[in-house]
């Protein structure tokens, strides 16, 4: 006990601070007003406005994309790497789940001004809701629009199914046309009475 | 984030109301497509239009277990908890039969026993069919009125524990209900059982 005693009037490394009251209510002081200053600063800006987050209108394209080739480069835009390009973020996600992680998160719905809460419905709201759909799914009220829009819609689809069927035959004729490369001459197989299958009917 | 409950929502039985099902179940369905696409920020107006698309009801399919459009709205209404006028809006629906039904199974989970027997009973008299998806993927032909006494007389529906309720008898005994939770629908008032959920 004693020698500790001794050691410490000798080297004052070890030793605890003292507590000293003024500086430590000074420095209480400056970090009040400090905080006060920075939360004025804050509240300064005018606070935003996010609007209640809505449920998209469209559907989300995740398959024009798919089975497609693509040369893909580090050096390319962003919007012509491999995975879902978002333009609102300008960022790359590598799959269709994370994509939709991605416009479902936060970070990008704040990106659209979007807060992540929904609005409280009404009960009118709702009802007035099955009302308007009712009548939309009414034969009744079929209108000239409604039949044009799907008329377009059904050219499209027809467009894009006979673009994918030419794709395909386009394929198998490549495949073809290496398989029966070996083939006989037809001069020969004219010769020898079985001219092919074109022919032999006219 | 997106999958956060209401924060204006009461909790039900003690719990934030989208615990009603089971952990599994609830990754699953947040992790499910239909869910990102078709389920993100709605609110009770516009899941009016998702439920009104349903063809059938059903709760998980498949070696994955799938979750089903129907239960995945199931999910999206307890994250949003819509009033119980609207709740009631659903079931007393004419029209749409999974609307209906999608109306009463909320009601199922969340309601006080009161309430679900005046609601759900009257449904009995609701004869029409109804397509179910089985857990193999395959559909199996229901009626309203049969999922209905599935919902009052078992405690499992749709891959999703139901809470406890009295049996009606023990129901109608104790507040003396007696017509009132009867067939009639019409004539409910809302005299009894002032409370909905939670409080
Ligand atoms: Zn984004």
């Amino acid at each position: 006990m004693d020698q500790s005693s001794n050691h410490v009037v000798g080297v004052d490394n070890t030793s605890r601070k003292k507590f000293d009251r003024e500086e430590i209510l000074q420095r209480a002081r400056e970090r009040d007003e400090e905080e006060a200053d920075g939360r004025k600063s804050k509240s300064k800006g005018p606070p935003v406005q996010r609007k209640p987050l809505k449920p998209r209108d469209y559907q989300v394209d995740l398959e024009s994309r798919l089975g497609k080739t693509q040369v893909v480069t580090p050096i390319a835009p962003l919007s012509q790497q491999a995975g879902y390009y978002c333009p609102v973020c300008e960022c790359v996600v590598k799959d269709s789940a994370n994509y939709l992680d991605h416009i479902n998160g936060k970070k990008h719905q704040r990106a659209l001004g979007m807060s992540m809460r929904v609005e409280r419905s009404s009960l009118e709201q709702v009802q007035q809701r099955f009302e308007s759909l009712k009548k939309r799914k009414d034969p009744g009220s079929f209108t000239v629009q409604d039949f044009d829009e799907r008329m377009l819609k059904q050219q499209q689809e027809e467009e894009e199914r006979k673009r994918l069927r030419r794709e395909k035959k386009k394929e198998k004729k490549k495949e073809k046309v290496s398989e029966e490369e070996p083939e006989i001459d037809p001069d020969v197989a004219a010769m020898m009475g079985f001219g092919g299958f074109k022919t032999s009917k006219k | 984030m997106a999958n956060r409950t209401d924060p204006l929502a009461k909790s039900i039985r003690g719990t934030n109301p989208q615990n009603l099902v089971e952990k599994i179940l609830r990754s699953k369905i947040y992790q499910n497509t239909y869910w990102k696409e078709q389920c993100f920020g709605l609110t009770a107006e516009t899941l009016v239009d998702k439920a009104m698309e349903l063809d059938h009801l059903g709760g998980t399919f498949g070696g994955n277990r799938k979750p089903s459009p129907f239960i995945c709205l199931v999910m999206k209404m307890l994250q949003i908890q819509p009033e119980k006028d609207i709740v009631v809006e659903f079931i007393k629906n004419e029209d749409y039969k999974y609307v209906r039904v999608l109306g009463a199974f909320y009601l199922r989970l969340t309601g006080t026993d009161i309430d679900i027997y005046r609601y759900l009973e009257p449904l009995y008299n609701d004869y029409r069919k109804l397509r179910r998806k089985s857990a193999d993927g395959q559909y199996a032909l229901t009626h309203v009125d049969e999922y209905i006494d599935e919902l009052l007389t078992t405690d499992y529906s749709c891959d999703i524990a139901l809470p406890r309720i009295k049996k009606r008898i023990i129901t109608v005994g104790e507040v003396q209900l007696g017509r009132e939770i009867g067939i009639e629908d019409e004539t409910v008032t809302d005299t009894v059982g002032g409370s909905y959920i939670g409080s």
